[in-house]
Protein backbone atom coordinates (compact mmCIF):
# COMPACT_ATOMS: atom_id res chain seq x y z
CA UNK A 1 0.00 0.00 0.00
CA UNK A 2 1.25 3.16 -1.19
CA UNK A 3 0.58 6.62 0.36
CA UNK A 4 1.11 9.97 -1.12
CA UNK A 5 3.33 12.43 0.61
CA UNK A 6 1.88 14.98 2.41
CA UNK A 7 3.31 18.66 1.96
CA UNK A 8 5.44 19.44 5.22
CA UNK A 9 5.05 23.05 5.22
CA UNK A 10 1.30 22.57 5.22
CA UNK A 11 0.95 19.85 7.61
CA UNK A 12 1.73 22.62 10.45
CA UNK A 13 -1.88 23.49 12.34
CA UNK A 14 -1.60 26.87 11.82
CA UNK A 15 -0.16 26.86 8.77
CA UNK A 16 -2.85 25.14 7.63
CA UNK A 17 -5.55 27.26 9.38
CA UNK A 18 -3.90 30.25 7.55
CA UNK A 19 -3.87 28.52 3.88
CA UNK A 20 -7.98 27.16 4.21
CA UNK A 21 -9.05 30.90 5.26
CA UNK A 22 -6.77 32.52 2.63
CA UNK A 23 -8.40 30.12 0.39
CA UNK A 24 -11.73 31.14 0.88
CA UNK A 25 -11.52 34.40 1.10
CA UNK A 26 -10.39 37.23 -1.12
CA UNK A 27 -7.60 38.51 1.41
CA UNK A 28 -7.72 38.74 4.76
CA UNK A 29 -5.28 40.96 7.12
CA UNK A 30 -2.88 39.72 10.06
CA UNK A 31 -5.63 40.82 12.72
CA UNK A 32 -8.52 38.59 10.87
CA UNK A 33 -5.71 35.71 11.19
CA UNK A 34 -4.99 36.39 14.36
CA UNK A 35 -8.30 36.10 15.79
CA UNK A 36 -9.28 32.74 13.89
CA UNK A 37 -5.58 31.11 14.69
CA UNK A 38 -6.15 32.58 18.05
CA UNK A 39 -2.02 31.96 17.58
CA UNK A 40 0.32 34.85 19.21
CA UNK A 41 1.25 37.36 16.86
CA UNK A 42 5.43 36.61 16.86
CA UNK A 43 4.56 32.59 15.74
CA UNK A 44 1.34 33.92 13.13
CA UNK A 45 3.79 36.38 12.00
CA UNK A 46 6.69 33.52 11.68
CA UNK A 47 4.28 31.16 9.55
CA UNK A 48 3.09 33.59 7.09
CA UNK A 49 6.93 34.76 6.95
CA UNK A 50 7.35 30.67 5.63
CA UNK A 51 4.52 30.46 3.67
CA UNK A 52 5.22 33.24 1.84
CA UNK A 53 8.66 32.15 1.10
CA UNK A 54 7.17 29.08 -0.78
CA UNK A 55 5.46 31.41 -3.13
CA UNK A 56 2.20 29.96 -1.61
CA UNK A 57 0.95 33.52 -0.09
CA UNK A 58 1.45 37.34 -0.85
CA UNK A 59 1.72 39.88 1.90
CA UNK A 60 1.04 43.19 1.15
CA UNK A 61 2.39 45.69 3.87
CA UNK A 62 1.22 49.12 4.41
CA UNK A 63 2.40 51.57 6.81
CA UNK A 64 4.95 50.91 9.85
CA UNK A 65 4.84 51.00 13.56
CA UNK A 66 1.64 50.61 15.14
CA UNK A 67 -0.45 51.65 12.26
CA UNK A 68 0.90 49.15 9.92
CA UNK A 69 -1.07 46.72 7.90
CA UNK A 70 -0.63 43.41 6.77
CA UNK A 71 -3.17 41.92 4.24
CA UNK A 72 -2.10 38.43 3.21
CA UNK A 73 -3.72 36.42 -0.20
CA UNK A 74 -3.38 32.98 -1.34
CA UNK A 75 -1.40 33.25 -4.95
CA UNK A 76 -2.42 30.44 -7.21
CA UNK A 77 0.40 28.24 -6.49
CA UNK A 78 -0.90 28.37 -2.89
CA UNK A 79 -4.17 27.05 -3.68
CA UNK A 80 -2.79 23.83 -6.03
CA UNK A 81 -0.65 22.98 -2.69
CA UNK A 82 -3.79 23.01 -0.86
CA UNK A 83 -5.43 20.87 -3.34
CA UNK A 84 -2.81 18.54 -3.57
CA UNK A 85 -2.46 18.16 0.46
CA UNK A 86 -6.40 17.74 0.51
CA UNK A 87 -6.35 14.78 -2.32
CA UNK A 88 -2.91 13.12 -0.54
CA UNK A 89 -5.06 13.45 2.97
CA UNK A 90 -7.95 11.77 1.30
CA UNK A 91 -5.35 9.01 -0.33
CA UNK A 92 -4.92 7.62 3.25
CA UNK A 93 -8.60 7.17 3.75
CA UNK A 94 -9.52 5.65 0.81
CA UNK A 95 -6.07 3.36 0.63
CA UNK A 96 -7.41 2.23 4.44
CA UNK A 97 -10.92 1.50 3.19
CA UNK A 98 -9.80 -0.77 0.46
CA UNK B 1 -0.51 16.68 13.59
CA UNK B 2 -2.20 13.40 12.80
CA UNK B 3 -4.11 12.88 9.63
CA UNK B 4 -7.37 13.32 11.43
CA UNK B 5 -6.33 16.26 13.21
CA UNK B 6 -5.37 17.98 9.66
CA UNK B 7 -8.91 16.81 8.19
CA UNK B 8 -10.54 18.15 11.29
CA UNK B 9 -8.41 21.64 11.21
CA UNK B 10 -9.40 22.19 7.51
CA UNK B 11 -13.36 21.74 8.25
CA UNK B 12 -13.49 23.71 11.39
CA UNK B 13 -11.64 26.58 9.65
CA UNK B 14 -14.06 26.58 6.89
CA UNK B 15 -16.94 26.29 8.65
CA UNK B 16 -15.38 29.85 11.19
CA UNK B 17 -14.50 31.52 7.66
CA UNK B 18 -18.12 30.43 6.07
CA UNK B 19 -19.53 32.38 9.26
CA UNK B 20 -17.81 35.15 8.99
CA UNK B 21 -19.05 36.16 5.35
CA UNK B 22 -20.86 38.76 6.47
CA UNK B 23 -22.82 41.08 3.90
CA UNK B 24 -22.06 44.47 5.34
CA UNK B 25 -22.81 45.79 2.00
CA UNK B 26 -25.94 47.42 2.82
CA UNK B 27 -25.23 50.83 3.83
CA UNK B 28 -23.39 51.20 0.21
CA UNK B 29 -26.62 50.68 -1.52
CA UNK B 30 -29.11 52.95 0.78
CA UNK B 31 -26.01 55.40 -0.05
CA UNK B 32 -26.12 55.00 -3.30
CA UNK B 33 -30.01 54.09 -3.98
CA UNK B 34 -30.85 57.37 -2.14
CA UNK B 35 -28.16 59.61 -4.08
CA UNK B 36 -29.41 58.16 -7.53
CA UNK B 37 -33.34 58.86 -6.46
CA UNK B 38 -32.82 62.24 -5.12
CA UNK B 39 -30.80 63.85 -7.96
CA UNK B 40 -32.66 62.11 -10.76
CA UNK B 41 -35.93 63.22 -9.44
CA UNK B 42 -34.43 66.88 -8.77
CA UNK B 43 -33.19 66.79 -11.98
CA UNK B 44 -37.10 65.75 -13.39
CA UNK B 45 -38.31 67.71 -11.01
CA UNK B 46 -36.49 71.15 -12.09
CA UNK B 47 -36.42 70.28 -15.95
CA UNK B 48 -40.27 70.97 -15.30
CA UNK B 49 -39.80 74.08 -13.87
CA UNK B 50 -36.82 75.60 -15.51
CA UNK B 51 -36.37 74.08 -19.02
CA UNK B 52 -32.56 74.74 -18.75
CA UNK B 53 -29.29 72.81 -19.33
CA UNK B 54 -27.53 73.11 -15.46
CA UNK B 55 -30.79 70.94 -14.20
CA UNK B 56 -29.34 67.93 -16.23
CA UNK B 57 -25.93 67.90 -14.72
CA UNK B 58 -27.01 67.44 -11.09
CA UNK B 59 -25.82 64.06 -11.44
CA UNK B 60 -22.96 65.50 -10.85
CA UNK B 61 -23.78 65.48 -7.39
CA UNK B 62 -23.90 61.88 -6.89
CA UNK B 63 -20.24 60.68 -7.21
CA UNK B 64 -19.29 64.20 -5.40
CA UNK B 65 -21.19 63.04 -2.05
CA UNK B 66 -21.24 59.24 -2.79
CA UNK B 67 -17.81 58.67 -3.45
CA UNK B 68 -15.92 60.56 0.07
CA UNK B 69 -18.83 58.95 1.76
CA UNK B 70 -18.48 55.28 0.47
CA UNK B 71 -14.48 55.79 1.04
CA UNK B 72 -15.16 56.13 4.52
CA UNK B 73 -18.05 53.38 5.31
CA UNK B 74 -15.50 50.83 3.34
CA UNK B 75 -12.77 52.17 5.51
CA UNK B 76 -15.10 51.40 8.86
CA UNK B 77 -16.60 48.04 7.37
CA UNK B 78 -12.95 46.60 6.77
CA UNK B 79 -11.77 47.95 10.45
CA UNK B 80 -14.83 45.91 11.75
CA UNK B 81 -14.47 42.68 9.37
CA UNK B 82 -10.25 42.59 8.65
CA UNK B 83 -10.70 40.49 5.31
CA UNK B 84 -13.23 40.44 2.29
CA UNK B 85 -14.53 37.78 0.91
CA UNK B 86 -14.17 36.98 -3.19
CA UNK B 87 -18.12 37.36 -3.84
CA UNK B 88 -17.88 40.88 -2.07
CA UNK B 89 -14.76 41.27 -4.12
CA UNK B 90 -16.60 40.11 -7.09
CA UNK B 91 -19.31 43.06 -6.45
CA UNK B 92 -17.06 45.90 -6.01
CA UNK B 93 -15.67 44.92 -9.27
CA UNK B 94 -18.91 45.28 -10.77
CA UNK B 95 -20.05 48.40 -9.17
CA UNK B 96 -16.89 50.16 -10.15
CA UNK B 97 -17.67 49.20 -13.84
CA UNK B 98 -20.97 50.64 -13.61
CA UNK B 99 -19.89 53.60 -11.84
CA UNK B 100 -16.99 54.38 -14.44
CA UNK B 101 -20.02 53.69 -17.03
CA UNK B 102 -22.25 56.08 -15.04
CA UNK B 103 -19.66 58.73 -15.06
CA UNK B 104 -17.68 58.44 -18.04
CA UNK B 105 -21.59 58.62 -20.28
CA UNK B 106 -23.03 61.01 -17.87
CA UNK B 107 -19.90 63.89 -19.16
CA UNK B 108 -20.46 62.79 -23.20
CA UNK B 109 -23.88 62.98 -22.92
CA UNK B 110 -23.89 66.61 -21.00
CA UNK B 111 -21.06 67.64 -22.76
CA UNK B 112 -22.78 66.80 -26.55
CA UNK B 113 -25.87 67.75 -25.44
CA UNK B 114 -27.49 64.48 -26.90
CA UNK B 115 -30.31 63.64 -24.31
CA UNK B 116 -32.14 60.97 -26.84
CA UNK B 117 -30.00 58.30 -26.21
CA UNK B 118 -29.43 55.26 -24.70
CA UNK B 119 -27.59 56.01 -21.87
CA UNK B 120 -29.67 56.81 -19.52
CA UNK B 121 -31.54 53.62 -19.64
CA UNK B 122 -28.42 51.61 -19.64
CA UNK B 123 -27.46 53.34 -16.78
CA UNK B 124 -30.84 52.23 -14.87
CA UNK B 125 -30.12 48.92 -16.53
CA UNK B 126 -26.64 48.50 -15.35
CA UNK B 127 -27.86 49.67 -11.65
CA UNK B 128 -30.65 46.57 -11.78
CA UNK B 129 -28.14 43.95 -13.50
CA UNK B 130 -25.77 44.93 -10.47
CA UNK B 131 -28.79 44.47 -7.69
CA UNK B 132 -29.73 41.14 -9.53
CA UNK B 133 -26.15 39.61 -9.53
CA UNK B 134 -25.64 40.88 -5.71
CA UNK B 135 -28.40 38.94 -5.03
CA UNK B 136 -26.87 36.17 -6.24
CA UNK B 137 -23.52 36.37 -4.92
CA UNK B 138 -25.32 36.83 -1.68
CA UNK B 139 -27.95 34.13 -2.22
CA UNK B 140 -30.58 36.83 -0.98
CA UNK B 141 -33.55 36.62 -2.49
CA UNK B 142 -35.83 39.88 -2.06
CA UNK B 143 -32.52 41.20 -3.61
CA UNK B 144 -32.43 38.95 -6.82
CA UNK B 145 -36.50 39.64 -6.86
CA UNK B 146 -35.83 43.73 -6.73
CA UNK B 147 -32.61 43.20 -9.15
CA UNK B 148 -35.14 41.84 -11.91
CA UNK B 149 -37.58 44.93 -10.89
CA UNK B 150 -35.13 46.94 -11.72
CA UNK B 151 -34.33 45.33 -15.00
CA UNK B 152 -37.48 45.18 -15.95
CA UNK B 153 -37.67 49.08 -15.70
CA UNK B 154 -34.48 49.66 -17.07
CA UNK B 155 -35.85 47.72 -19.83
CA UNK B 156 -39.32 49.83 -20.00
CA UNK B 157 -37.37 53.34 -19.99
CA UNK B 158 -36.10 52.30 -23.66
CA UNK B 159 -39.77 53.10 -24.81
CA UNK B 160 -38.84 56.98 -23.20
CA UNK B 161 -37.21 58.15 -26.47
CA UNK B 162 -37.51 61.05 -28.46
CA UNK B 163 -39.70 63.81 -26.65
CA UNK B 164 -40.42 61.86 -23.27
CA UNK B 165 -36.63 61.62 -22.74
CA UNK B 166 -36.42 63.48 -19.74
CA UNK B 167 -38.76 60.66 -18.18
CA UNK B 168 -35.64 58.40 -18.55
CA UNK B 169 -34.68 60.25 -15.70
CA UNK B 170 -37.25 59.44 -13.74
CA UNK B 171 -37.47 55.69 -14.67
CA UNK B 172 -33.76 55.61 -13.12
CA UNK B 173 -34.60 57.61 -10.09
CA UNK B 174 -37.65 54.46 -9.94
CA UNK B 175 -35.08 52.10 -10.41
CA UNK B 176 -32.77 53.42 -7.42
CA UNK B 177 -35.62 53.15 -5.15
CA UNK B 178 -36.81 49.92 -6.48
CA UNK B 179 -33.46 47.97 -6.66
CA UNK B 180 -31.16 49.70 -4.36
CA UNK B 181 -33.12 51.15 -1.06
CA UNK B 182 -35.87 48.86 -0.73
CA UNK B 183 -33.77 45.17 -0.68
CA UNK B 184 -31.93 47.48 2.20
CA UNK B 185 -34.77 47.30 4.47
CA UNK B 186 -34.96 43.64 3.43
CA UNK B 187 -31.06 43.29 4.29
CA UNK B 188 -31.52 44.89 7.68
CA UNK B 189 -34.77 43.33 8.38
CA UNK B 190 -32.83 40.01 7.72
CA UNK B 191 -29.82 41.05 9.92
CA UNK B 192 -32.68 42.08 12.79
CA UNK B 193 -34.16 38.93 12.71
CA UNK B 194 -30.97 37.12 12.85
CA UNK B 195 -31.47 34.75 9.55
Amino acid sequence: MEFEELNPLLHNELRLKVMVALDALDDADFVYLKNLTKATAGNLSVQIGKLEEAGYIRVFRSGGGRGSHTVCRITPAGISALLEYQKALLSYFRQSSD
Amino acid sequence: MEIFDALDVIARTRGKVDMDHTPAKDCLFLLWGTLGAVFFGLEFVLWQFFHAEWCLWLWIGIPLIGIPWMMFLLRKDHDRFHMRTRGARLILDYWIFAAAFFGISGCVFGICGVYELFTLPLIGLLMGIGSFLTGEVLRFRPMIMCGLAGVAIGMGSFLLMGDRWIWQTLAVAGIAVVSMIIPTFFFQKRGKDGI
